[in-house]
């Protein structure tokens, strides 16, 4: 990004450099197939559960093709932007790559999407499995943290890219299969 | 498909329910069932039914399904204990054919399947989860509690939160646990990727040829036993920690600015590729 490129001349220019088709991720077609194969001849009721079940998928879907995103847009992005901190520790002054910016804004969107669906749930979840849940998540926030700290200092670094982007999917997955559990488990 | 509906019943035993029914079924029959009790064991077998028997506390919900006229492709089975403290005292075994694919959701269930060579989808909380024999695809998700795979599903997805995971390969495989630890040795692997955040990931498994071996960690320490007769590529980074390899002559090198190190090292046609990536998690390279 340069200085005179606003974030969403710059965001247009990222998503115009997309594929028209991005093949799913290998492993979702198996869940897909497992939820459509017992109700094929039926209409599928929105019930909540349905609901959940299909932002489930959107939030697999989007976490990867954020990826995508992030491994696609990086070979044309090598200047640092500023960016406002979300969910993760906060620094005086945060540089990523500008890709990284973008991919982690979306990120945090699917963060706080999934927290509000778990906050909901949350009274209806096993007290030991809310505990379980958050130690993962503080040690996943705190891995994202790290590695986003060290990527500020050192932002052509590919390694540390690749490790925060994997630390953000985690973080994610994990929140995703909380939303999932089943009431009183 | 000679079996049809046999029996549904329900017969007090002290605080427990004795549970018992049976499908015809096709032999690629899906089997969704949910069921809140403490242990859940599915077995494959080589008839065309589904035999769910076993007990459940008393006062559990039970829907078992209604048996058709004829051998169904789809059944639905939910059980539901009625406090917390009653689930321990539920045990089902699910007999299914062994082409079926079977979708389990349960809570603190230790669950074991095996003799299945359709397909597995498992979701447990808190309880364990093992696999015996190899499934043309599996999922198996834990949150804490362990994930053993004891063969070498063709498709396999194991994921923890802290539960420490198993497995003896596979042709597609792929682990991910925040805390907990991945142990890979004793088979064949031809495509794996295992990642965790803090966990310890341990790899001893023969490479098929061309294999393509991914891990990654945070923290963790990362250990890998390769063959040294046919030595696939490999490439080693980490950002703080070290990297000690045993396993061949070549040294790893500083990383940028003196911090981490790599190691990048040229393989046989037939040894595949191994990447490794480590934050501050050793990393240590061994023969096997």
């Amino acid at each position: 990004m340069t200085e005179h490129t606003s974030p969403d001349d710059r965001l247009n220019e990222l998503t115009a450099a997309l594929p028209r088709e991005v093949a799913p991720p290998p492993d979702l077609w198996p869940a897909i197939r497992a939820e459509l194969a017992p109700r094929s001849a039926r209409t599928i009721q929105w019930t909540p559960r349905w609901r959940l079940a299909a932002a489930g998928l959107l939030v697999a879907a989007s976490s990867s093709i954020l990826t995508l995103f992030a491994v696609r847009a990086r070979e044309h992005t090598p200047a640092a932007v500023a960016v406002t901190p979300r969910d993760t520790a906060p620094v005086a002054e945060e540089r990523l790559p500008a890709h990284l910016v973008v991919a982690e804004r979306a990120y945090a969107r699917s963060i706080d999407a999934l927290w509000r669906t778990l906050d909901e749930r949350r009274d209806s979840l096993a007290p030991s499995t809310v505990a379980t849940v958050e130690r993962s998540l503080r040690i996943a926030d705190s891995a994202i943290a790290e590695a986003r700290s060290a990527l500020e200092h050192d932002p052509a670094n590919r390694v540390l890219e690749d490790l925060l982007v994997s630390n953000y999917e985690r973080k994610i997955d994990l929140l995703r299969r909380a939303t999932e559990l089943a009431p009183r488990t | 498909m000679a079996l049809v509906a046999v029996a549904a019943s329900a017969t007090s035993l002290h605080a427990q329910r004795k549970v018992h029914t049976a499908y015809a079924v096709t032999p690629d029959v899906s089997v969704r069932l949910f069921a809140s009790v403490g242990t859940v064991q599915v077995i494959g077998w080589d008839k065309d039914s589904v035999v769910v028997s076993g007990v459940v506390a008393q006062g559990s919900q039970v829907s078992l399904g209604t048996p058709g006229a004829g051998p169904t492709r789809g059944l639905k089975l939910f059980v539901e204990s009625p406090t917390e403290k009653a689930v321990r005292e539920g045990s089902l075994t699910v007999r299914v054919p062994r082409g079926a694919r079977v979708w389990l959701k349960t809570g603190s269930a230790d669950v074991t399947a095996s003799e299945v060579t359709g397909g597995l989808d498992l979701n447990v909380v808190g309880g364990s989860i093992t696999v015996h024999g190899s499934p043309r695809e599996l999922r198996a998700e834990s949150m804490d509690g362990a994930v053993t795979i004891d063969g070498s599903p063709s498709w396999m997805r194991v994921k923890t939160a802290t539960g420490d995971i198993a497995l003896r390969g596979g042709e597609d495989v792929g682990a991910s646990t925040i805390s907990g630890t991945i142990d890979a040795r004793g088979g064949e692997v031809e495509r794996v990727k295992l990642e965790s955040t803090t966990g310890a990931i341990h790899f001893a498994l023969a490479l098929a040829r061309g294999a393509s071996v991914e891990m990654e960690t945070h923290s963790g320490p990362i250990d890998v036993q390769l063959s040294r007769k046919s030595p696939p590529e490999v490439d080693a980074a980490t950002v703080t920690a070290t990297i000690e390899n045993m396993w061949s002559k070549t040294q790893p090198t500083a990383g940028r600015e003196g911090r981490g190190m790599s190691l990048e090292l040229g393989g046989g046609q037939m040894g595949g590729r191994v990447v490794l990536r480590s934050f501050k998690g050793k990393i240590t390279l061994r023969g096997m």
